[in-house]
């Protein structure tokens, strides 16, 4: 089925015919085709092989959607990864499901803000996911990749210290209501508290996706959980909690996939800063 | 067995009984000591599982060696060895063996300081004096590196000490600085906005540490730059060749040109072009005359400034 949702009206239609996600039954030796956004995947389940091909196209506003659509091995660009594995399935079922990143995410708004001190700040900022398949519910991982790969960045006082992360810029909007809506993208809902005695400078903030869930709105949107971090003393540090679920405004939401790496609910982390001198 | 019978009857009809007595005890010591040798090298492989390979190697040759040699030591004394007269001994020795093996006992002593201060770890890629390779072990005397053509190089554990060693390994991040000219006609400010949005550009390249561009000056045919990018270690090699080819294609896309070295001759406007004089095969093929020296040869007058 193809789906153009290149305007709104059309994408509200579109994602609520049928989310991207779930369990797809495929004819052995046919080729079927997904765009999920900028992401597209080819799979052919064959008697004792599976072959997947997935190639991205680097735009990260996309919002097309194909689920399944027949296809011919023409349609797979030249430079697009493959993956063979020797599995037998009968039937071939494909399980596509979404994932978050396998490391945090650093964001960096497009304007810096600045949280004045004892003040309580929400923004909104979306994460590309990762699309995992497998064979059947139970099966192996077949493939775990980005819907859009995202820039390596360090994040840590030095280049001795920190981790490796991802980076993404965001104009970390402060009404959902202005947040555009794509269906390889996760919702975060990050709520900064100041509690220090002097002002914040938000140039950038990590936030710990590893440890989020991922939930499923009822116009299939993809939200996470809340994550809250809370600063109380000078410098980066800050106490992080996740939140059991995202508030979704007349929405329910129904998890969908748990987090990559299990943590406890509140936490340190370094979270804030400038490289460099924080 | 009888050969074992007849041994046995002849040490009762030669060989005092005491003797023989010491000689089994002596014997049992040395087995033991074998033995349990044995089984503290596997203890202290077990108990040191935190540590690194090499360390774990040596205290475990210690220990055993350590156990083995007392339970040698008690084998000789049942045999009547007096280890007074050789601690009496042992003193010219080892001023003998002292200046006999100072080279060795550097390079132990060293070792021991290389393990003791972690700078290098098995699997590291070092450079030593211009050897790169990578580090198989640490040893009480030598490293042993294996370069990249495949190549096994041991260094004297004095050697690593006294050199200075670069460790390719030991940081998570390491960057890159491509060395980029641009033709003197080219806008820098266009040229600066591209060469960071080719790195802005690369997944590769980190958002922070931020690529760095530094202008290095006017050189003979070219404005230099050097654009200095970081990437996870893994992605050093990977990076540093996508984003040549990058800059590469970005600047043929915006017709940034990245010139050659040349030298253009200029004499001034006193003298007259240079007359240029066709040889060996255009010549023979009856190719044009020349321009006489009062009009200016095609292509040829302006010191080759439009380039093969």
């Amino acid at each position: 089925m193809w789906v153009d949702v290149s305007d709104s009206a059309s994408a509200k239609t579109a994602s609520a015919a049928a989310p991207w996600w779930g369990e797809s039954e495929l004819t052995p030796g046919a080729m079927r085709a997904w765009r999920i956004g900028p992401f597209q995947l080819w799979v052919r389940a064959q008697a004792h092989e599976w072959r997947l091909w997935n190639a991205a196209s680097g735009d990260t506003m996309a919002r097309e959607l194909v689920l399944g659509a027949e296809a011919q091995d023409g349609e797979v660009p030249g430079d697009a990864a493959v993956t063979r594995v020797g599995l037998s399935s009968r039937p071939p079922v494909l399980r596509l499901w979404p994932a978050l990143a396998d490391r945090d995410v650093v964001v960096r708004p497009d304007i810096p803000a600045v949280v004045p001190a004892g003040v309580r700040l929400e923004l909104f900022v979306t994460t590309p996911v990762w699309i995992t398949a497998r064979a059947g519910a139970d099966g192996p991982v077949l493939l775990d990749e980005p819907s859009h790969r995202l820039s390596d960045t360090w994040f840590g006082p030095n280049t001795l210290q920190g981790e490796l992360a991802y980076a993404i810029r965001t104009s970390a909007r402060l009404e959902l209501e202005e947040l555009p809506r794509r269906p390889h993208r996760a919702i975060t809902k990050v709520t900064v508290v100041n509690g220090a005695r002097d002002a914040l400078p938000l140039d950038k903030l990590k936030v710990p996706v590893t440890g989020l869930r991922i939930y499923a709105s009822a116009d299939e949107g993809l939200w996470t959980d809340n994550v809250t971090l809370e600063r109380t003393l000078q410098g980066a540090q800050a106490e992080a909690a996740i939140g059991s679920g995202p508030e979704v405004p007349g929405l329910s939401t129904v998890q969908i996939a748990g987090p990559r790496v299990t943590t406890s609910p509140r936490f340190s982390l370094n979270a804030f800063g400038r490289l460099f001198g924080v | 067995m009888p050969w074992l019978t007849s041994l046995i009857d002849a040490l009762h009809l030669h060989v005092k009984p005491e003797v023989v007595a010491e000689l089994v005890r002596a014997g049992v010591y040395v087995l033991l000591g074998i033995g349990l040798a044995r089984i503290t090298s596997v203890t202290v492989n077990r108990a040191t599982k935190h540590m690194s390979p090499q360390e774990r190697v040596l205290l475990r040759r210690l220990a055993s060696y350590l156990v083995l040699g007392l339970f040698l030591a008690s084998a000789l004394r049942e045999l009547g060895f007096r280890f007074d007269v050789l601690l009496g001994a042992a003193g010219i020795v080892t001023v003998a063996v002292g200046f006999a093996s100072q080279t060795s006992a550097s390079n132990m002593i060293s070792g021991l300081f290389l393990m003791l201060e972690r700078s290098i770890a098995i699997g590291d890629v070092i450079n030593v004096s211009g050897t790169v390779g990578e580090v198989l072990s640490v040893d009480l005397l030598s490293t042993r590196l294996r370069t990249f053509d495949n190549l096994l190089v041991r260094i004297p554990n004095q050697t690593m000490v006294t050199t200075m060693i670069t460790n390719y390994n030991r940081l998570p991040i390491r960057r890159f600085d491509l060395q980029v000219g641009v033709a003197y006609k080219e806008d820098l400010a266009e040229v600066e906005r591209a060469l960071l949005d080719i790195a802005d550009r690369n997944p590769l390249c980190l958002e922070d540490p931020a690529p760095l561009l530094i202008s290095l000056g006017f050189g003979a045919s070219s404005i230099n730059y050097q654009l200095s990018v970081w990437a996870k270690r893994e992605n050093w090699l990977e990076l540093r060749n996508r984003i040549t080819r990058e800059v590469k294609a970005g600047f043929d896309e915006l017709g940034i040109e990245l010139p050659f070295p040349h030298v253009e001759l200029y004499t001034g406007p006193v003298t007259k072009p240079f007359p240029v004089v066709l040889t060996g095969p255009l010549a023979a093929s009856g190719a044009p005359a020349p321009a006489t020296s009062d009009e200016p040869a095609e292509g040829g007058a302006d010191g080759g400034r439009d380039g093969p």
